[in-house]
């Protein structure tokens, strides 16, 4: 049982089975451990690189992390570690800035991810709302999208998004605050262009 | 996201981040876009390591010495990835070399999971977004000559095989099966396409009713044994008294090393049940619904 690729208590101690395992030549092991993880592993390369092509970063990054698993602290999560790894790999395959491709929404918004049926016209209200705030996450700068995407969209806390990104704790926290007011800054330019 | 309109603009940080929260769940996911029955990216990774070639891969290609210097999980170093560049264009120099010399390219071939079918290829309703390993999948619609849409590469004719692949394309002399409809050519693979007709029943992708690809190397049985996915069968065989295989069943996929030690993976869709023989340096594979021993009476014709 896991939820949104995280483990519950008890599987933990499996992780540490498995990366032991995996570690005296089970690779069949492996692709057990990181198959819980493969749901956010494709969701983490998509959201740093979302023209590249997710699945193949991840399999690459799960391959990557397999060489790496004897330099893996036994005592630390191992989600953040494998997913740091998926970051650079889909960071590695992006495009230059000129040729990047945004996040997309998805095209049917006539119902909410809850099931429920609104209104026609708070539909519209809505999809224009997430449309205008994609846009801004798609304006901003690199650091800024990934450190918002990891804390926002992938929801992990902030020592996971520390580890995911490479950089302390704090600066998880500093760079945070700074991408929330460029994203309101951007917003404002867009609501005043409207 | 709340219904109402309002300006984004003044959200302070925690409501901002609520709404950022609650966009996660419209954002494009790519995780919905494998096509159901397709190696996920754990089995994918599992197999590449148990072969221990295809690491390091690039888009389309795979490079068989990544785990010379190539940092796991960080970012490479121009100057380190130059030195690893530089190993392996000697490797694959020195591979060039003894392919020529020895006449022995070492490619081999790999099964793994199934691929999709055409069922389920079409992927859910959503904007262009990042796609998943799925094959191509032919389509009855797609124009043009026979085998449009199964990614075969451009159209050719025989007469200019061999200045594209460098080999004498080779026919099967069957007046049951005649000529090919149709040549195609890519990255060293020489496709033949007809169409179904009476004698030739029609394949997996419609229209079709054989499809033979001819191409340098040989292949390694090893690789049959360990990577054949469920529901798919691999029998020994004989095509002119030389070994071979058939595979029937579950549709596969299709890796192989070519003669410079690269692995190229044809992720088009395997059209049916597939027969796989050697002849010197060339490897054929054929593709048809005639069964086993219709295919391999056809197979020991083409010369």
């Amino acid at each position: 049982l896991t939820v949104e690729g995280r483990p519950l208590e008890d599987e933990r101690r499996s992780d540490a089975e498995l990366i032991e395992r995996t570690r005296g030549g089970e690779i069949v092991a492996y692709e057990e451990l990181v198959r819980r993880y493969q749901d956010v592993a494709v969701r983490t390369a998509h959201l740093f690189a979302p023209d590249g092509d997710a699945e193949d970063a991840t399999q690459e990054a799960f391959v990557k992390a397999h060489a790496a698993l004897g330099r893996f602290r036994p005592d630390a999560p191992f989600r953040p570690w494998l997913l740091r790894i998926v970051a650079n790999e889909a960071r590695n395959r992006r495009r230059s800035a000129t040729r990047r491709v945004g996040l997309a929404l998805r095209v049917v918004e006539d119902r909410r991810p809850d099931g429920a049926a609104p209104s026609p016209e708070s539909v519209v209200l809505a999809g224009e709302q997430r449309s205008t705030l994609l846009r801004a996450v798609n304006g901003l700068r690199d650091e800024d999208r990934e450190v918002s995407a990891v804390r926002y969209f992938l929801e992990l806390s902030e020592a996971e998004a520390a580890t995911t990104l490479g950089i302390p704790r704090g600066t998880v926290k500093s760079r945070l605050s700074r991408a929330l007011r460029r994203l309101r800054d951007q917003l404002a330019i867009d609501e005043m262009d409207r | 996201m709340t219904e109402r309109r309002r300006s984004l603009a003044t959200l302070r940080d925690d409501e901002l981040g609520e709404e950022l929260r609650s966009l996660a769940a419209w954002i494009v996911s790519p995780a919905t876009d494998r096509a159901a029955g397709s190696p996920d990216p754990a089995r994918r990774a599992r197999l590449r390591l148990e072969t221990g070639v295809g690491l390091g891969r690039t888009r389309g290609r795979w490079w068989p010495f990544d785990q010379i210097g190539w940092p796991a999980g960080g970012r490479v170093r121009p100057l380190r990835r130059s030195l690893v560049l530089a190993l392996i264009a000697l490797v694959a120099l020195v591979a060039i070399v003894g392919a020529i010399g020895f006449g022995v390219p070492g490619i081999r071939i790999i099964f793994t999971g199934a691929s999709p079918t055409p069922s389920v290829s079409a992927g859910p309703s959503g904007p262009p977004g990042p796609t998943a390993n799925s094959s191509p999948s032919p389509s009855p619609t797609v124009p043009g000559p026979p085998g449009s849409g199964l990614d075969l590469g451009i159209i050719t004719t025989a007469a200019d095989v061999p200045g594209l692949a460098g080999f004498p394309l080779q026919l099967p002399n069957s007046t049951s099966v005649g000529s090919p409809d149709a040549i195609w050519y890519r990255d060293g693979r020489v496709s033949l396409v007809w169409t179904a007709r009476p004698g030739l029943p029609e394949t997996q992708a419609p229209g079709i009713g054989l499809l033979v690809t001819e191409f340098r190397g040989k292949v390694d049985e090893a690789f049959f044994q360990k990577m054949l996915g469920p529901g798919t069968t691999l029998t020994a065989v004989t095509v002119g008294g030389e070994g071979a295989w058939w595979i029937g069943g579950e549709p596969h996929e299709f890796v192989y090393l070519d003669p410079t030690g690269l692995m190229i993976a044809d992720t088009r869709r395997v059209v049916g049940d597939t027969l796989i023989w050697t002849r010197g340096d060339l490897t054929f594979r054929m593709e048809t619904a005639l069964g086993r021993a219709a295919a391999i009476g056809l197979a020991e014709t083409i010369h």
